[in-house]
Order: structure tokens, then C-alpha cells, then sequence
């Protein structure tokens, strides 16, 4: 069995926990990640010695290991409060060079448990469906009030998505704000610039971005880029200062929570 | 004797046949340990390298997401993407012939500006290149049938216009976008034709100007990040694979190989390391690398003279956000400054903090020698840093 379908294997548990109608609260929340595992015990020293005496396969098994009890133990991929809160969202490939809003838009739905409220039977037509809705092809782009008002329309939650320009935020107002979000069970979306995000390489472009974990203890945020690329979309974690740095440095760019 | 000669003119002809071989060089780093090396602070090093800042005014409303700097010479993008953009709904601008995307030039010692091309279209222009001669950049024209093309304009020919020089079109890769780099007449650009593809699917193209060809150069590679800056630094290409050990299928697990190719002198070292990797920079002196997007407080030092290989740390300078080699000298910038290293003397300095006025970026190496850093963008102008050696010291 392949790592990728061990991964799916794992994110489809979680993703049980997600589309749970109730969302709690925990006091030691993490999320499934084998990377974020790894990066947990890659420096203790057991776990290298481990490593060390019996190869790279057992210390393997052995980070699956963690990560399956700490699913089993019925801590889910939402809610938090204090120093750590999330609210996971699903990870999507965009099908366009220029629908990365829509995807993420769908994203952060799925996040909200909220995707089955977008027509189509995939989510290559979901995003289609929200395509079309707000004139994608046609903008070159989702504009930041539609992605609003789109995650309003398909999520029946209590709590209305709102937008704000990151160039009015300071970084501990942008941490409050993500923070509360996420505690409210609301994903974020970044309208980023991408040349503040280190793995962008400089590369400078308008993109959106979910966020859907903040530890304020160590600043670390999640974020799930829709980007097409195999090698290069999915799950990144980045400082909180370059998430906010993305919205921040340059006006017109807008916190969506 | 006659076979006395026979053997002497034989190894004639062998040493003549040696000096014209290539010289590769395997160095297996695997088993090295990661232990952090501590560098020391000192202000010698503020002698030996300058820093200037240049400020580059751009019109009004515009937004500059592209630059290259070439002596005097700054060329950049300018684009009304987002001012014609109703974020908050609230009534659009209606766009004029004047909001297409613009190529400009300043000229710092004259502060002249200059537009240089105007696209058909309010598009997205970026990865400006230049060697004084020729200007590159990659659009992105929004054609059914055309992800990205690359245009190249003379810089020293009269009344020059800029042209299409090849597109995705072109090439068999699959990337809705590619990091063009511009070195001695040739484009080189990663790209990966088959996206399902797990294992090593990057590889190196170039087109050569003159003779308006595209060459894959190299394949098998990878990438931690597809906008990685490709390496092109005193004739050296760096390329890097990377490789799960038996029995492990987890991308941290992985060691890399990094391949540091002289194409003038025709040899090739390969450094076999002992994590994964991400940017690998050489040049002449050295080859520097991170370890991933996600570890910022390392960066990993290869010295072909001493044939030692260190990782440096850099937690009193703050997490890297980016890194560059000028010369024997290390520029790094994180969250917090500039910083320069010395790696002969194990001795670091700061060069510049960035306080409320100036932000972090990542760092360009130009055909001129200097490298180069955006600092501050602001609706009048661009703020860019340059660092160049002191001959002087």
C-alpha cells in the first residue's frame, strides 16, 4: 500500500470526525498529519535512536502509530480555543490557472461540512457550479466579496462571513481574528500575495489560500493551497508573521473569516 | 627499446586524452550528523560588503510584482490588476487603453522612466530577467490555448519591439507556470510533464536564443518548490534529486543529491546529503541549501576548498526567509534583517533591520554580481536593496 493511500486512508477518518454535526472543544488538539508528527519527534532523541537502531521502516510505523491514537482518542480535526484552534478543511486540486477562489471557496465549504450544498457530483463540477455562479471565466478571477458571499450563500451556519483589507490589520488583531474564526468553527481564507509565503520562492501573484489551524503559542498557521501542481500543492505550515505579511504588505488583499 | 618507446608514447597520448576528460566528484555526506554550528558576530564583515537601497517611483495606481536590476538599470512590471478589481463590490473602474500592463525602465542615475512595451491586455506579467542586453519576462496572455509564453525585448537595439520567443505551447512540459532564469544567451526553466507523476518528475530545459532551439538539459530531478530559483551562478547549474531510503516511502526521510555542473570546464561534483533538501545556490566557492520551507533556522554549507561540509545556524538572526551567495559571502534574509556570512572566518553581521520601514523577500542573484531584495512597496515607489562585495577591503 502506497504512502498516498495510507495518507487518504488516514484523512478519511478524519474527515468522518470534520462532517460530525457537533464540534468540541480539546485540550491538547492536534491535527492528523503525518508531517506534523514527524516534525514532533524528529529531534528527540529516542525516537532517533529508535530510528538509528532499528531503520527508517519501524520509526515509520511507529509515526503512524502516534498519529492513529491520536484520531482514536477522539480529539477532532475542529474546534480548539486557546493556544491551538482549527477547523480543517478538505484539500482540492483548482482546475484552472485562475480558480484558485472558487476551489478554495469549495475548500473551506467542505470545512464547514457544507460541500453537499454546492450542485454537482465532483468537486472538479462543484467548483464548475461556483465557476459559473460569479462569472469566473469571464473575470479572470473570484473577486473577494463574491468569495464572501458564496461561502454565505452554501453555508447555513449561524455566523455570516465577513471580508477585511489586511492592510488595516496588525498582526495580533489578524491572530485574534483567526483565532476566534477558527474556534467558531469557520475556516479563513488569505487573498494573499504570494512573495511574502517563504515556499513561493519570491514568485509574486495573487492567490487564495485556506488557513485553517493557528498555534499561537509557537505562531505556526496551516494553510491548504489549492494550487494545481502535484509537487507543490497541499498542506503547508507556515509562520503566522508570513500569513499575515501576505495580506498586510500590500493593500487590496483582504482577510476572509 | 623499441617498446621503451612505444610505452612512453602511449602514456603520452594518455595524458594528453586525461587533461581534456571531465572531473566529477562524488562526496557522500549521508552519514554526517547534524550538528549546529555557532558563527560569532562581527562588524569586519560590514567592510567587506555594501548595501544601497535604490527607489524606483512607478505610476500612479499601479502595482509592481515583477523587477530586474542591471547596473543602473532597473526594468519592471506594471500592472492595474487590483485597481480594477471591486473587492468589496462597491462599483468597478471602468479600464482604459492607458490599464494595460506595462514593461518600464528606470534609470537611477538619471531617473528617467521609460515604458518599454505595453501588453494587448490587462494581464499578469512576471520573472523579469535581464543581462544588460536583452530583457525577458513570462505573460500569462488568458488565450484558450496558452498558459504562459516568454517575450524577450533588445535593450540595445533602436526601436526594438518585444516578441514571443516560445510558449507552453512549445514544450512538452505541464506547468501553468515556470520561473525563467537568463544566463549567457540561454533561458533555462524547470518544468515537469507528466503532474501525476510521484518520483522525480521535475527537468531542465533551456532555449537557446541564438539558435532559437529548446533542449532538455536534464531530467530525474525534483523540487521542494516548484517556484524555485534554478542555480546558474560563475557557469555552475545546480539541480538536485532527492531519494527515500529502502523501506521508508516518507518524503522526510528522503537524502538528496545535489548536482553542481561546471559546463565551461565540463565537470560535475555531486554531494550526496543527509536530509532532504530545498534551493540548492552554488557558485564557485561554495554550495548552500535549507532543509525545507519549514525549518528556518539551519542552512547547510558545502566549501569545495576544504571539502567540509557544515550546517550553520541561524537562530540568532532570526528564522531565513531567504539566501543568496555573492562571492565568498553569505546573504541571508530573515523575518528580521539582512545578514551577511562569512564562512571563512565563521563570522555574521547585520546589514540591515527592518523595524516598521522594511519587510523581508527573497533574494536575487543578477548577471552584474550584485544581489538584489525588495524591501518596501509602497503606492508611489518599490524600495530594493542591493549588496555587492567591496572590492576595496
Amino acid at each position: 500500500m502506497n504512502i498516498k493511500r495510507i495518507v487518504s486512508v488516514f484523512t478519511a477518518v478524519v474527515l468522518l470526525f470534520t462532517n460530525a454535526s457537533t464540534v468540541f472543544a480539546a485540550e491538547n488538539p492536534t491535527v492528523p498529519d503525518l508531517e506534523s508528527i514527524y516534525e514532533e519527534y524528529k529531534d528527540d532523541e529516542q525516537f532517533k535512536l529508535m530510528r538509528s537502531e532499528y531503520g527508517e521502516e519501524y520509526a515509520e510505523t511507529f509515526l503512524k502509530d502516534v498519529l492513529k491514537s491520536r484520531i482514536e482518542s477522539g480529539i477532532a480535526p475542529a474546534g480548539g480555543g486557546g493556544n491551538e484552534c482549527y477547523q480543517s478543511v478538505t484539500n482540492i486540486k483548482q482546475t484552472k490557472n485562475y480558480n484558485c477562489g472558487t476551489t478554495t471557496v469549495l475548500q473551506t465549504l467542505y470545512g464547514l461540512n457544507s460541500q453537499g450544498n454546492v450542485t454537482g457530483s465532483t468537486n472538479a463540477d462543484k467548483i464548475a457550479t461556483l465557476d459559473n455562479e460569479y462569472n469566473v471565466d469571464g473575470q479572470g478571477h473570484l473577486i473577494v466579496y463574491q468569495a464572501a458571499a458564496a461561502l454565505n450563500k452554501y453555508y447555513h451556519g449561524s455566523a455570516n462571513y465577513i471580508y477585511v483589507q489586511g492592510k488595516n490589520l496588525k498582526e495580533s488583531t489578524f491572530e485574534d481574528y483567526v483565532a476566534k474564526s477558527l474556534t467558531n468553527c469557520k475556516p479563513v481564507i488569505l487573498h494573499a500575495r504570494t512573495q511574502y509565503i517563504g515556499y513561493y520562492g519570491g514568485h509574486a501573484s495573487g492567490h487564495y489560500l485556506s488557513l485553517d489551524y493557528i498555534n499561537r503559542t509557537t505562531d505556526i498557521v496551516r494553510i491548504a493551497d489549492c494550487n494545481n501542481n502535484d509537487a507543490y500543492y497541499g498542506i503547508h505550515y507556515v509562520p503566522l508573521s508570513e500569513a499575515f505579511n501576505s495580506i498586510n504588505k500590500e493593500s487590496d488583499r483582504y482577510l476572509i473569516y | 627499446m623499441g617498446k621503451r618507446y612505444i610505452a612512453l608514447i602511449l602514456m603520452f597520448i594518455v595524458s594528453i586524452a586525461g587533461c581534456g576528460s571531465k572531473d566529477d566528484s562524488l562526496f557522500d555526506f549521508r552519514e554526517q550528523k547534524k550538528e549546529m554550528v555557532s558563527y560569532t558576530e562581527s562588524d569586519h564583515l560590514k567592510e567587506q560588503v555594501c548595501l544601497g537601497i535604490i527607489d524606483v517611483p512607478i505610476p500612479e495606481h499601479a502595482y509592481v510584482s515583477s523587477w530586474a536590476v542591471y547596473d543602473d538599470m532597473v526594468y519592471y512590471e506594471a500592472d492595474y490588476i487590483d485597481y480594477l478589481t471591486d473587492h468589496e463590490g462597491k462599483g468597478a473602474i471602468e479600464p482604459t487603453a492607458e490599464h494595460r500592463t506595462k514593461v518600464m525602465s528606470y534609470d537611477m542615475q538619471s531617473g528617467e522612466t521609460k515604458i518599454l512595451y505595453q501588453a494587448e491586455d490587462i494581464i499578469a506579467i512576471t520573472d523579469l530577467c535581464t543581462d544588460g542586453k536583452i530583457l525577458i519576462w513570462e505573460e500569462y496572455p488568458r488565450l484558450e490555448n496558452v498558459s504562459w509564453r516568454i517575450k524577450m525585448l533588445s535593450l540595445t537595439e533602436k526601436d526594438s519591439v518585444a516578441e514571443t520567443i516560445f510558449s507552453d505551447g512549445d514544450t512538452e512540459g505541464e506547468l501553468w507556470d515556470i520561473i525563467p532564469n537568463l544566463t549567457e544567451q540561454k533561458i533555462y526553466w524547470y518544468d515537469q510533464d507528466d503532474v501525476e507523476k510521484d518520483e522525480h518528475p521535475i527537468k531542465l530545459y533551456s532555449y537557446d536564443i541564438k539558435k532559437e532551439e529548446i533542449k532538455l538539459e536534464k531530467e530525474g530531478l525534483d523540487l521542494a518548490s516548484p517556484y524555485e530559483q534554478i542555480s546558474i551562478i560563475d557557469g555552475k547549474i545546480c539541480t538536485y534529486e532527492m531519494h527515500a531510503p529502502d523501506g521508508a516511502k516518507q518524503k522526510y526521510f528522503k537524502t538528496s543529491s545535489i548536482y553542481i555542473e561546471d559546463r565551461e570546464k565540463n565537470g560535475k561534483i555531486t554531494l550526496l546529503t543527509p536530509s532532504k533538501i530545498m534551493h540548492p545556490v552554488a557558485n564557485e566557492k561554495f554550495c548552500i541549501w535549507g532543509e525545507s520551507y519549514e525549518s528556518d533556522d539551519e542552512l547547510w554549507l558545502y566549501d569545495y576548498q576544504s571539502g567540509q561540509l557544515e550546517c550553520i545556524s541561524l537562530e540568532m538572526m532570526g528564522g531565513k526567509f531567504a539566501y543568496m551567495l555573492l562571492d565568498d559571502l553569505i546573504i541571508v534574509s530573515t523575518r528580521n534583517g539582512i545578514w551577511c556570512i562569512e564562512p571563512e572566518t565563521q563570522t555574521y553581521t547585520n546589514m540591515l533591520l527592518f523595524g516598521d520601514e522594511y519587510s523581508y523577500g527573497n533574494i536575487w542573484h543578477a548577471l552584474d554580481g550584485s544581489a538584489y531584495m525588495q524591501i518596501d512597496s509602497s503606492e508611489e515607489k518599490i524600495s530594493i536593496a542591493k549588496m555587492y562585495k567591496d572590492h576595496r577591503s
